[in-house]
């Protein structure tokens, strides 16, 4: 464990964030660390708030560490270099948002478009209808509703962990046993989502 | 709903895959179901990124008190430094002070006990005469007349050493250090003379101008005169 007392280089980083061992969070911590003098530079440079530029900051690590899991990144520049240009555009959008309270231009990769564009063009339509942007929000908040286990089993899923993480980190006996639970527990979700008062 | 997740993973063999893509689009239960998979993913992602953002904000918030720690504790050690040299400053001043303030009481009360008067001499001649008279002045207490006569005596020759002596205790007596230790200095130097005590009294004069300087000469003089036995080690010990 003395390795995480120390800053790790990005062949380390990236290899620990790859490698989809439990140890994958304290990977993110140190990588988080590693580059957090960015944010007093974004200060001085984009004339932001600590407080936005901190948002902004956390909101690039996480999109990095998704491009770095989803191999995305294909590491042709330097960690620092992608890093940095994904947190100038986040602060960009922040000063854009404060300025003109116009949205967003670098959203956050959900995957959602990239799940559509797997279906066929002739069902793509009809999912698409299916789909309410709105209707994610209450999902979230039946989410919330869920016991712990359930909620933390589903959310590992959307950061991304492989049911065999999952087993690991929650104590099933093997990956198989995990992703049952999981798909109850997302039947759990379906259940609240389609009652009427959310229970 | 497993079969739909197999779907997205890709995890399906052709055939399946061909066979879930057909029923999708005659089955709008299963395009309800398929929807809701996406929606839960999206949800599951959004939430878990707004906890995860929440989680690496407080990250950055112990990172910065720790970097402002850091800075109060690098601030704390030089300021300990800074109060602990100026405490030992302190101390060292008021040490040198008072060494300085007893050694010149030393020197002072040696003046008082040995050079408030001078010896006469026994031999007559037109420069003894002169001598002799500066002496008397000297003793009588007319310092100024004394230092007159001992001064136009050396005027006339530079390398009486009784007159330089003289003339340098003389200054010492009117407080007029810098001539008292230039003459002593003058008569230090000399190699020619049996008995020597230029470098006792320049001694006398330096710890009785008291500066710090002087201070430090005045004590390079007397061990000096103390490791030769020079005139005077007698009473430096």
């Amino acid at each position: 464990m003395f390795i995480f007392n120390k800053v790790l280089k990005d062949d380390a980083l990236l290899q620990g964030l790859q490698a989809g061992t439990t140890q994958r969070r304290l990977y993110e911590n140190k990588l988080y660390e590693k580059y957090h003098y960015l944010v007093r530079e974004a200060c001085f440079k984009h004339k932001i708030s600590q407080d936005d530029a901190e948002s902004a900051y956390s909101d690039a690590i996480l999109t990095v560490i998704e491009h770095v899991v989803s191999r995305r990144f294909e590491g042709r520049s330097e960690l620092k270099t992608y890093l940095t240009q994904i947190f100038t555009n986040k602060c960009v959008d922040n000063i854009r948002k404060n300025t003109t309270n116009k949205a967003e231009v670098h959203t956050n990769s959900i995957g959602l478009e990239d799940a559509l564009a797997w279906l066929p063009d002739e069902t793509q339509s009809a999912v698409r209808k299916l789909i309410v942007e709105s209707e994610i929000e209450t999902l979230q908040q039946r989410l919330r509703a869920l016991g712990d286990k359930c909620r933390e089993m589903i959310l590992a899923w959307g950061e991304g962990y492989s049911d065999e993480e999952i087993a690991q980190t929650m104590g099933y006996n093997t990956a198989a046993v995990a992703k049952t639970s999981r798909l109850r527990c997302l039947e759990k979700l379906k259940e609240k989502y389609k009652s009427p008062f959310g229970d | 709903m497993e079969r739909i997740e197999n779907y997205f993973n890709h995890t399906l063999s052709e055939a399946e895959r061909a066979e879930f893509e057909t029923e999708l689009k005659a089955n709008p239960a299963l395009a309800q179901e398929v929807a809701f998979w996406l929606q839960a993913r999206a949800a599951a992602q959004a939430e878990a990124r707004a906890r995860r953002k929440e989680e690496l904000t407080q990250l950055g918030q112990q990172l910065q008190q720790k970097g402002r720690r850091s800075l109060y504790y690098a601030l704390s050690a030089a300021a300990s430094v800074v109060l602990c040299l100026g405490i030992s400053w302190y101390v060292w001043l008021r040490k040198s002070v008072v060494e300085s303030d007893y050694n010149q009481a030393w020197a002072s009360t040696y003046i008082e006990k040995n050079l408030s008067t001078l010896d006469g001499l026994k031999l007559g001649n037109a420069e003894t005469d002169s001598l002799q008279w500066g002496i008397r002045s000297y003793n009588e207490g007319d310092l100024q007349k004394a230092k007159a006569i001992f001064e136009a005596l050396l005027q006339r020759d530079s390398t009486n050493a009784e007159a330089e002596k003289n003339a340098g205790l003389v200054s010492l007596r009117l407080k007029e250090y810098d001539q008292a230790i230039e003459h002593f200095h003058r008569l230090g130097t000399r190699t020619d003379l049996v008995s020597n005590p230029g470098k006792f009294y320049e001694a006398i004069a330096l710890l009785m101008k008291n500066e710090p300087l002087t201070q430090k000469s005045a004590q390079n003089l007397l061990k000096e005169v103390k490791r030769h036995k020079l005139e005077g080690w007698k009473d430096v010990e």
